[in-house]
């Protein structure tokens, strides 16, 4: 038995849970917020990674658990897989490899680092980004200024989904570091660093 | 079917009693009385041992216990729960030798077979780490009944876990989740017993 959220709701409860934790609970402490934030990510996560991994077999590396991460896991959330991988995972072409060069691959592996790119991200698709509005001040300044804003309010909005990211690998047993980038708007990356 | 068996000593002074009371074997001293060994023999045949399952339990992927229930009052919880450590162990020894078994499916496999008491361990290794242990006394188990078991169980352990007050970690405490699980035992032996 299936159940279904309409998206709205599930837009509205994110954007109420940003404003709450920012403007209510933890008023000048941003980073208190954003913690609280991402560690409701991480439990939900961790329930829904052990709902969408009951029927497959079990991951035998890293690299499976974030293919899995960016095709089945974004498909049931957010009906699209990843647009883009990228891994500073070096590979080599040589026929024949050394044993010392498996070792590097292997320690880079370990220490490795994605990058998720979606490039439309749907719980940032409906936020607007006015640059023009707050000015405040004359010059070039305000421009800084109200970008830096919009990156701190949007940035707030990642906190959620990183949380997701985090408490999903976790639960798969590979702990990690997440966070996100938004340079281009409706495009938005996650850089996943897993800990060694 | 013998019920009570009696030695005596040769001077008639140190004598032993076992009597089987409740499916048991008792030890006890018996005074002088006795003056040779005695047998009784009933004619009454062995009842076949019925498939019953003794304990459930559900391992964090720490080894830190989130669940046991056990299903009947002979036995008591410590024993099974050194039962369910030491096929932790097991558990732990096939999954570090992937190699060997090649990448498998959440695995259904003999764990240890107790050897005074006749159980078959079964565990169940999801892709969180998470493991399910199911002791059982029985002779002959199906592998399907087993694998449906554990199919079952895993879906009542996921909506236990996505109770949004459970802590991820922490024990279960959900009476829904007990209650769920006694209803899967009670299909699932009552099925093989047919």
């Amino acid at each position: 038995m299936v159940r279904e959220v309409s998206e709205s709701c599930m837009d509205s409860l994110l954007t109420e849970i940003v404003s709450s934790y920012c403007n209510r609970f933890y008023v000048n402490k941003p980073e208190l917020a954003a913690r609280r934030i991402e560690a409701i990510g991480y439990q939900v996560g961790h329930q829904l990674t052990e709902r969408y991994t009951i029927e497959r077999p079990r991951f035998s590396d890293h690299l499976e658990a974030i293919k899995f991460i960016c095709k089945d896991f974004w498909s049931e959330l957010f009906k699209k897989q990843i647009d883009n991988l990228k891994t500073n995972h070096r590979v080599s072409f040589r026929p024949q490899i050394l044993q010392l060069e498996v070792a590097i691959q292997t320690f880079w592996l370990l220490q490795g680092t994605f990058v998720l790119q979606d490039n439309k991200f749907r719980w940032l698709s409906h936020m607007s980004v006015d640059p023009s509005v707050d000015i405040s001040g004359a010059g070039q300044e305000p421009f800084a200024m109200s970008e830096n804003k919009s990156a701190q309010a949007t940035s707030m909005h990642l906190y959620f989904p990183c949380g997701i990211i985090r408490g999903a690998l976790s639960t798969l047993g590979i702990p990690c570091a997440v966070s996100a980038d938004t340079s281009n708007l409706p495009a938005c990356s996650f850089v996943i660093r897993i800990k060694v | 079917m013998i019920v009570c068996i009696a030695v005596v000593g040769h001077q008639t002074e140190l004598k032993i009693l076992m009597e089987k009371k409740r499916g048991k074997w008792v030890f006890s001293f018996v005074h002088s009385k006795v003056k040779s060994y005695s047998i009784s023999i009933s004619g009454i045949k062995p009842r076949a041992r019925e498939k019953m399952i003794v304990c459930i339990a559900v391992v964090g992927h720490q080894n830190n216990p989130l669940y046991i229930q056990s299903f009947t009052e002979a036995d008591d919880a410590l024993k099974l729960h050194h039962i369910v450590h030491c096929s932790l162990d097991v558990v732990d020894e096939r999954v570090n030798n992937p190699k060997k078994s090649g990448p498998m499916l959440n695995e259904t496999f003999l764990g240890l077979l107790y050897p005074t008491e006749n159980y078959k361990v079964y565990g169940y290794l999801t892709n969180t780490k998470v493991k399910f242990i199911l002791v059982t006394t029985d002779l002959d188990v199906r592998d399907a009944d087993v694998r449906n078991f554990f199919r079952r169980f895993h879906s009542a352990y996921l909506d236990a876990v996505s109770n949004p007050f459970h802590v991820p970690g922490k024990k279960i405490t959900s009476k829904t989740f007990a209650e769920r699980v006694t209803n899967i035992v009670k299909s699932v032996s009552f099925h093989t017993t047919g």
